[in-house]
């Protein structure tokens, strides 16, 4: 043999970038065994739950606590038809045409609200004439609680869907938008005075730098905004909607059908930790650069 | 030697920077300060600390407005930053979220240059500043030296006329230092950009600067030309003449601290 060393194959760029690819490696197999540690536990502590949930239904009535078993039997039944549901309220279908629905509300009325919070959180943090004429008014309408909304969209609008995305949306248009203007004005003007000093356009400085540095913060908001918005969009149902899974929860609620409440219950929990799940997963992957 | 009609490239006419602090006090951060720097000049600004080096440099930079007197920036007056006067902050404004290349080739996407010319552009810089390999690394992947590198690379890439460094290696070790004055002096060779460099360091100042200025309270207290030529080596700067210069600069340096 000539030498120890191989020769570095065609495409591999020297040492650095090995020692980058090697770095790479060692945090993707950390990340790994974290993560499967991490299910194993989550995994654990829902056996637990499941567990204990299992002995109360044990020595009690159905109605009042159904035992895992039913609830998931019932799930199933009732999936995707509950008859005696389009007597009661005014939708047709079961648990997932109810579940549908409501995720449609709060996943659009989050991208709605989120959307148009950054938008208006960005020009509050640039823009001073904007802080000074909307920053008042917003403080005071911030301060009265979102469920306020709620009587005036159903004057306005009935039972559109508007009125039950409406909070939703409300909520994460407040909590992006406070975020994204405080996120904006902590930029500082090192990299805005540095971007300009390269020649750096006011629509650059927006697009290159306010965007991409508020970012982080804003997606915090989109999570904590969609956490609320199971919420919202399920309390809008109770107050004055006829579809979605809180009107199906009500209306099983009359019925006294425990076990189809639980369904839906947790029904709507997994499609709150998937959403999540992919929230997070997106907003890792969107803020890789950060340190 | 001809002179050339071409107007200096800063050039500080009575210029005065004041500011009110909280207590109502005012602060004379520069105080008509007049100065001519000749285009192509490397000119070392010393100073003691809160004396209005970095003053002068942000009215030279177009990031603040003097009080008094007259900017100009090759002839003309400075309104505002722009891409002829690039600046290299003493903490480094690297773009976190864009990859080292993408921050090298930020001005001239700026510019509009296309995309085959940048990438042509950022590659020769990456080569220059020795990190061929690490155009797709994000900033937090790379070391406090590496990040200066990538910060004058991207401020040299855009080829200013003048470039105004604010203390650039401070907090590097002495390795690291030497590695960034033969690159930034081979970028200036090539360039022939007129620098505007402020450091504490008077031995730093020594290697580089065709032009050494000592700045107290706000005035140029001290001017010093330095004709060795360049690369300096240790012999270079180990005469008495540059050994005296030193000595003098130092109680400068020194008396001022004591005035603060
Ligand atoms: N934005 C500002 N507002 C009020 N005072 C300021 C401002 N910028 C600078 N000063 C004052 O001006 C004086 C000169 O500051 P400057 O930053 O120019 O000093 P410097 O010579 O760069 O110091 P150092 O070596 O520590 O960086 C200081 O007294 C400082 O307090
Ligand atoms: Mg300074």
């Amino acid at each position: 043999m000539s030498t120890a060393f191989p020769r570095s194959r065609a495409g591999d760029v020297g040492p650095a970038a090995s020692a980058l690819q090697r770095e790479r490696r060692r945090r993707a197999l950390a990340a790994t065994r974290a993560a499967a540690q991490t299910a194993g536990l989550a995994v654990a502590g829902v056996a637990l739950i499941i567990g204990a949930w299992w002995l109360i239904s044990l020595g009690t009535d159905p109605v009042r606590v159904p035992s895992p078993q039913l609830v998931f039997d019932t799930l199933r039944a009732d999936w995707n038809n509950i008859p005696a549901l389009s007597f009661i309220a005014f939708q047709s279908g079961g648990i997932k045409q109810a579940l549908v629905y409501t995720t449609v509300n709060v996943v659009g009325g989050v991208a709605i609200g989120a959307a148009a919070g950054f938008v208006l959180g960005a020009l509050l943090g640039r823009v001073r004439l904007a802080r000074e004429l909307l920053g008042p008014p917003l403080f005071v309408l911030g301060t009265v609680p979102i469920l306020v909304l709620a009587p005036f969209l159903t004057i306005w609008f009935g039972t559109a869907r508007i009125v039950q995305a409406g909070l939703v949306i409300a909520f994460a248009l407040v909590t992006v938008a406070a975020v994204t203007q405080q996120a904006t004005m902590d930029i500082g003007e090192r990299y805005t005075d540095y971007a300009q000093s390269l020649g750096a356009s006011p629509r650059i400085v927006l697009v290159s730098i306010v965007l991409p540095a508020t970012l982080p913060p804003a997606l915090g908001a989109v999570r904590v905004a969609t956490a609320a918005g199971w919420s919202f969009a399920t309390v809008a149902e109770l107050l004055g909607g006829n579809k979605g899974t809180g009107k199906l929860i009500q209306s099983m609620q009359g019925l006294s059908a425990t076990a189809d409440i639980m369904a839906a219950v947790v029904a709507l929990g997994i499609t709150a930790l998937v959403i999540d799940a992919a929230i997070r997963l997106i907003g890792t992957w969107v803020i890789r650069w950060q340190e | 030697m001809t002179r050339t009609a071409a107007p200096p490239a800063i050039e500080l006419r009575g210029v005065s920077k004041h500011f009110r602090l909280e207590s109502g006090e005012q602060v004379r951060a520069v105080d008509e300060l007049s100065l001519t720097v000749p285009a192509g000049e490397f000119v070392c600004v010393l100073g003691p600390s809160g004396h209005g080096k970095s003053t002068i440099l942000n009215l030279v930079a177009g990031f603040a407005e003097p009080s008094e007197g007259e900017i100009l920036s090759a002839g003309k007056p400075v309104t505002g930053p722009g891409p002829d006067r690039g600046v290299v902050f003493q903490r480094d404004t690297l773009f976190l979220w864009r990859r080292v290349a993408e921050n090298i080739a930020f001005g001239l996407r700026a510019k509009g240059l296309p995309k085959p010319e940048r990438d042509e552009v950022v590659a020769r810089y990456l080569r220059i500043i020795g990190m061929e390999s690490y155009g797709r690394a994000w900033p937090k992947q790379l070391s406090g030296g590496m990040r200066r590198r990538v910060a004058i690379a991207a401020v040299f890439a855009n080829e200013p006329e003048v470039l105004l460094m604010d203390e650039p290696f401070v907090g590097l070790d002495y390795a690291r230092r030497a590695t960034l004055h033969t690159v930034l002096l081979q970028l200036w060779e090539r360039s022939r950009a007129t620098v505007f460099f402020i450091t504490h360091d008077v031995d730093e100042a020594l290697a580089l600067a065709d032009r050494i200025l000592v700045v107290v309270r706000g005035k140029i207290v001290m001017e010093e030309r330095i004709t060795q030529p360049r690369p300096r080596s240790v012999e270079d700067l180990g005469t008495a003449a540059v050994a005296e210069l030193r000595t003098q600069i130092l109680s400068l340096l020194e008396l001022g601290a004591g005035s603060a």
